[in-house]
């Protein structure tokens, strides 16, 4: 009897090591020492957290470097300074920033244009008026029931067929942290920030980004 | 019992890879974008937004 619960012991056991490789095999990926020398290269903000990555997402981003040399210059060097920040922010903002996107990518191009204008006129505002901004977005989320926000963006300008830009955070994203405009991020920039990293494009500003907290110190949870 | 574990654990490393192919796409062009991560993120900069929009 022992025997026989040995034997279909091992035989699991056997069945339970092999099967994932059979069925998918992409659940092995490369280790950092593995990766060619141009992965290597153009992974290289990711190379201290790459071996503790899960397989899907090491996947995900083998393939954004397979992408990466059909980029512009100026595209492939936001790509690397923004690789570290997204792989440190939360799976809530990761998903909400995703979803602005999509929102945003089917907009005209007036009302992309529109957009990018507006960011750089509100990173001129002062801070304080930024921070009131910040607690009136706080405010209205906790005082809005789910599902009844109101769309953002220039909704109103746009024709009634128009997607609506940069739309109430998503469902998932309802739990994240608001994100956290600090001036003091420009002396002392944690790790956990979007965009930190020095830039001379109009549209980035260190004093502007998102301390990606709590979890953002977590990178290893959710998709990256 | 043994077999129902392993076959939820399958899907759901399956269902973690057909989000990670969804997001390549997304992300590379997300990363890529002319307009900051911060602009999709703060909250703030949305706030604005809409009340400029209400003002308009």
């Amino acid at each position: 009897m022992a025997f026989r619960a040995l034997f279909a012991g091992l035989i699991l056991t056997f069945s339970l090591l092999s099967l994932p490789q059979a069925a998918v095999p992409e659940l092995r990926q490369p280790a950092w020492a593995d990766l060619s020398l141009e992965q290597k290269q153009i992974l290289s903000p990711l190379s201290r957290d790459w071996d503790k990555m899960e397989a899907f997402r090491k996947k995900k981003w083998l393939g954004i470097a397979k992408r990466y040399p059909t980029m512009k210059p100026q595209e492939q060097a936001r790509v690397q300074r923004r690789m570290q920040d997204w792989v440190s922010l939360t799976p809530e903002q990761r998903t909400r920033a995703r979803t602005q996107y999509k929102s945003l990518k089917t907009a005209p191009i007036e009302h992309k244009e529109a957009i990018r204008k507006k960011w750089d006129l509100y990173k001129e505002l002062p801070d304080e008026e930024k921070k009131r901004l910040a607690e009136k977005a706080a405010s209205k989320k906790t005082s809005l029931k789910p599902g009844t926000a109101k769309p953002l963006g220039l909704a109103p300008k746009l024709p009634a067929t128009a997607p609506l830009l940069l739309p109430a955070a998503a469902p998932a994203a309802e739990s994240a942290p608001p994100p956290v405009i600090s001036p003091a991020v420009e002396s002392t920039p944690p790790p956990a920030q979007a965009d930190t990293s020095a830039s001379t494009e109009s549209t980035e500003s260190p004093a502007q980004s998102v301390t990606a907290t709590p979890a953002a110190s977590a990178p290893a949870s959710g998709q990256q | 019992m043994v077999g129902l574990a392993i076959g939820v654990a399958g899907v759901s490393v399956w269902n973690d890879f057909e989000k990670a192919a969804e997001h390549e796409e997304i992300d590379s062009a997300l990363l890529a974008d002319d307009l900051p991560i911060n602009a999709y993120l703060d909250k703030g900069f949305q706030a604005w937004l809409s009340e400029h929009s209400s003002q308009d």
